[in-house]
């Protein structure tokens, strides 16, 4: 196999069998003493200049100076799960005030009712011409009343 | 004749392993004290790498300008994480590792790089043959300059993938391990990363070099 074939097997991405390996080896260790690569590494070094390292010298010495400071999110962390709990022991209590007894919850849910009675008869009475509206109003309230008496239980005696 | 250079060779290379070594020892010695928060020792690390880093980062990156940028973060983030490096891996690789990260998020932000260098004089045979010239001194410096920005235009030319790889490899002299664990990816995919980007360097300096031969 000549250099070229192993080259394009190489930039095909094909593996190599175990005798193309030991080639690849073999002309690698002659390429040392090629005059490309004599003259690669004859090549003029690339110096930093005296600024360049006095920058570098700066820099270090300012990294020096500074103190690592502690990773704030560990000391945070305490006082974050202290927080936590408290605020679970609030949602508890408060969960605790808020629930209602079956009482408490009918009598909410009259009212709620009553108030949508009203609401609704309310909606019902639309002003128009020659409409005494006084009169309507005396009307609907008297009807609201007893259905509010109604709900309250106050009419259920006269019943 | 074999033998006496097969000696020097392993003399050679003895040495090599002894001055790797030493360089080893003298990492982990300031690595040791810069962990303590001891800028001097920080400050000799610097010197010992900042022209690598900043040789590799230059090349990467293309612009001098972003080239500073990131070669300077790459020390002030290896003194900040100084800490954490377990000793693992080397210290080269440690901080070629920074490197390379930075120089790909910079790269991802970018997109492609607009100031790459063009591959001046490359395809032309022609001046590279009057260049070539010995007899002219003046010449033979400017094959040297014409070389040299051949050399960088090819390197800019090559795909950030193989780019890292060849810098790593052949300017650096990081083993495959070293530059597998330096870019997260397999000992195989460096091999062949090399190859290939020592491949499109040889075509893209074949005009010099047939030129000077």
């Amino acid at each position: 196999m000549t250099r070229e074939e192993l080259k394009q097997k190489l930039e095909s991405g094909e593996s190599l069998a175990p005798v193309e390996r030991a080639l690849l080896d073999a002309y690698l260790e002659d390429g040392k003493t090629d005059p490309a690569v004599t003259a690669l590494k004859s090549a003029t070094q690339h110096e930093p200049s005296l600024a360049w390292r006095a920058r570098l010298n700066d820099r270090l010495a300012a990294v020096a100076t500074t103190k690592r400071r502690p990773k704030t999110w560990l000391l945070l962390l305490p006082a974050t799960a202290v927080a936590a709990g408290l605020f679970g022991v609030f949602l508890l209590t408060r969960v605790g005030q808020d629930a209602k007894s079956p009482e408490a919850l009918a009598k909410e849910n009259a009212e709620t009712l009553a108030r949508w009675h009203k609401e609704a008869v309310a909606a019902t009475i639309l002003p128009g011409d020659g409409v005494n509206l006084a009169g309507i109003q005396a009307t609907a309230y008297r009807e609201q009343d007893r259905a509010d008496a109604i709900l309250y239980g106050k009419e259920l005696d006269r019943l | 004749m074999y033998g006496a250079a097969q000696v020097e060779l392993s003399t050679g290379a003895i040495r090599l392993t002894q001055r790797t070594h030493e360089d080893a020892l003298l990492d982990g010695a300031l690595i040791d004290r810069c962990r303590n928060r001891d800028a001097e020792a920080f400050g000799l690390l610097v010197d010992r790498y900042q022209t690598r880093v900043f040789g590799y980062v230059r090349r990467m990156v293309g612009s001098a300008e972003d080239a500073e940028d990131i070669a300077q973060e790459v020390f002030v983030r290896a003194f900040q994480n100084i800490g954490r490096f377990d000793g693992r891996a080397s210290l080269t690789t440690w901080l070629f590792k920074i490197a390379s990260n930075l120089c790909i998020d910079r790269s991802r932000r970018k997109g492609r790089r607009p100031e790459e260098a063009p591959l001046a004089s490359v395809e032309d045979p022609e001046s590279g043959a009057k260049a070539s010239d010995p007899r002219w001194d003046p010449e033979t410096h400017l094959v040297a300059l014409e070389m040299e920005d051949a050399v960088e235009g090819a390197i800019s030319q090559l795909s950030d993938k193989l780019r890292s790889v060849l810098l790593l490899h052949d300017i650096e002299e990081m083993s495959y391990d070293e530059i597998a664990s330096a870019l997260k990816i397999p000992v195989g995919t460096v091999k062949s990363r090399l190859f290939l980007a020592r491949g499109h360097l040889q075509e893209a300096l074949r005009g010099f070099i047939e030129a000077g031969a």
